[in-house]
């Protein structure tokens, strides 16, 4: 049983691994200066910059992060759905519809329930890398996103303090990480659980590094230098 | 951590949702686990240990013993599924293998987490998944081991988020039991396409209580599914939105509290 670990190498394994994604995705991107610059980050907590949306702090910051990652699942869905690409399958349509309804779902819920906390709904998002006339452009973010949000979840999770806060973001998580199985498989056969570890286990993402590979899809910027960090 | 943090701590390791400590280990015991003394502090090096945390030394233990127990059952399933010559077609071999691997490495983390913190490790017990006779082709025809293998994936994501939950003051096995979660409903969001894809009208998520795609004893993996009251809001046309029940109910996976889960499991325990 030698692939159990400790957690100190688990966290280390947790941090080389999320690196190496984010220098994969930063490499698939076009125009990826920005992100690099943004790789040298995380000394103290800043105030936001002048003019970027504040996330906010502690658990409202998080819900707010995860409140983003819903909205950017369920635009992007509607906007699959609003131009098909060509040649879109029933069985695909009724797959994007359904994952389309449980996003709005999630976003309404944390929008309701932050309330006056809540940051706007239906903030502008950049979709300049997405071909939505081209099925594996499509195919190639849904599994982006999915991923991402899932592993963003979890996250969340780790930091957030409050028990109801806590179950309701995990009882979503697992539904996201049922979307990204399923677009995995649309993608390419039997790659539903492909990155879990040597523990069997999904690997988490922390809210920070989450935010610096969605920021690029939203046109306001977005500071989540309050949140929580790992 | 400031003490009022603590305090706050402390008091959320009493939620009413989940059971007393008597009847958490009455369940455990009658899934066929010891729950020994609990060693005290929970001291494992690079975990949050508090106070608070030390207090609720018990929860964390159970917790794992729990989980634990699910991942038993999940594993020995697979392992004797795939021991079966001409159950599992071929093209569904490797996805088979694959989820077998990843509930063998979860067994062996908890495992390794019990012994690092001097509790006693239970051992499986033996397991019947015709249900004593109820799904008696379980191990002989591929259609009916999909339909178990759904119920006891579904379930099994179900009590992990109650896993989560239990791990309220150890951020490091939250996190962990959260990983699992996610990795088992990818699990289970692939055996229901593959039910699906002979001819099984169903989704990867769970819609309702499943009352039209299971039958018998495993329906009990699915009570309280159906809730759609999610944060005081009724999630069935949300905000004007045209959601239906079925879209409400497959937006959020529920726990299964460790009393629905015993009653789920039974009936696979020999």
């Amino acid at each position: 049983m030698k692939e159990v670990t400790t957690q100190e190498q688990k966290a280390h394994e947790n941090a080389s691994l999320s690196r190496r994604k984010f220098l994969n995705y930063a490499g698939a991107i076009a125009g990826a200066g920005m992100l690099i610059a943004s790789c040298k980050k995380e000394d103290d907590p800043k105030p936001a910059e002048e003019g970027a949306l504040d996330l906010g702090a502690n658990d409202t910051g998080l819900l707010n992060y995860a409140y983003l990652l819903q909205q950017l699942e369920a635009a992007f869905y509607i906007e699959v759905l609003k131009n098909p690409y060509s040649g879109m399958t029933a069985t695909e349509k009724g797959f994007f519809v359904a994952m389309r309804d449980h996003e709005i779902v999630h976003r309404e819920l944390f929008k309701n329930y932050l309330g006056t906390s809540a940051i706007p709904p239906s903030l502008e998002n950049d979709w300049s890398s997405i071909d939505f006339n081209v099925k594996n452009s499509v195919m190639a973010k849904a599994k982006f996103f999915e991923e991402t949000v899932t592993a963003g979840l979890s996250g969340i999770c780790k930091l957030l303090t409050s028990e109801e806060h806590i179950q309701v973001v995990s009882k979503i998580a697992v539904v996201d990480a049922r979307h990204s199985a399923i677009v995995n498989n649309f993608v390419y056969p039997n790659t539903f659980a492909e990155k879990t570890d040597g523990n069997g286990m999904d690997v988490s993402q922390d809210p920070q590094s989450s935010l610096d590979i969605t920021r690029q899809f939203f046109k306001k910027s977005i500071s989540g230098a309050n949140m929580p960090r790992y | 951590m400031k003490l009022t943090d603590i305090l706050k701590e402390f008091e959320q390791v009493h939620p009413q949702a989940f059971e007393e400590k008597a009847d958490r280990r009455h369940i455990l015991r009658n899934l066929g686990f010891k729950v020994a003394k609990i060693a005290s502090p929970f001291a494992i090096a690079g975990l949050t240990v508090n106070n608070a945390a030390a207090k609720t030394t018990d929860i964390l233990a159970e917790a794992i013993v729990f989980l634990l127990n699910m991942s038993y059952m999940q594993s020995a399933f697979y392992t004797e599924a795939l021991s079966k010559t001409d159950l599992i077609p071929i093209g569904e071999r490797a996805a088979f293998e694959k989820i077998a691997k990843d509930k063998k490495a979860q067994v062996a983390y908890w495992i390794y987490h019990l012994n690092r913190t001097n509790n006693v490790v239970p051992t499986a017990p033996a397991y019947d998944f015709t249900g004593k006779g109820a799904l008696s082709s379980t191990m002989s025809d591929f259609k009916t081991l999909l339909t178990v293998a759904h119920a006891l994936e579904d379930g099994g994501v179900r009590m992990y988020l109650t896993g989560v939950k239990m791990f309220l003051t150890n951020k490091a096995f939250r996190i962990d039991a959260m990983n699992i979660a996610t990795a088992n409903a990818r699990h289970a969001a692939h055996i229901r396409f593959s039910r699906r894809n002979i001819g099984v009208d169903m989704m990867p998520w769970i819609a309702g209580t499943e009352a039209n795609s299971i039958v018998g004893e495993i329906k009990k993996a699915y009570q309280n599914e159906d809730n759609t009251m999610q944060l005081k809001t009724n999630t069935v046309g949300i905000n004007g939105f045209d959601i239906s029940f079925n879209a409400a109910t497959e937006a959020l996976d529920e726990p299964m509290t460790m009393a629905d889960a015993e009653i789920f499991m039974r009936p696979f325990i020999v």
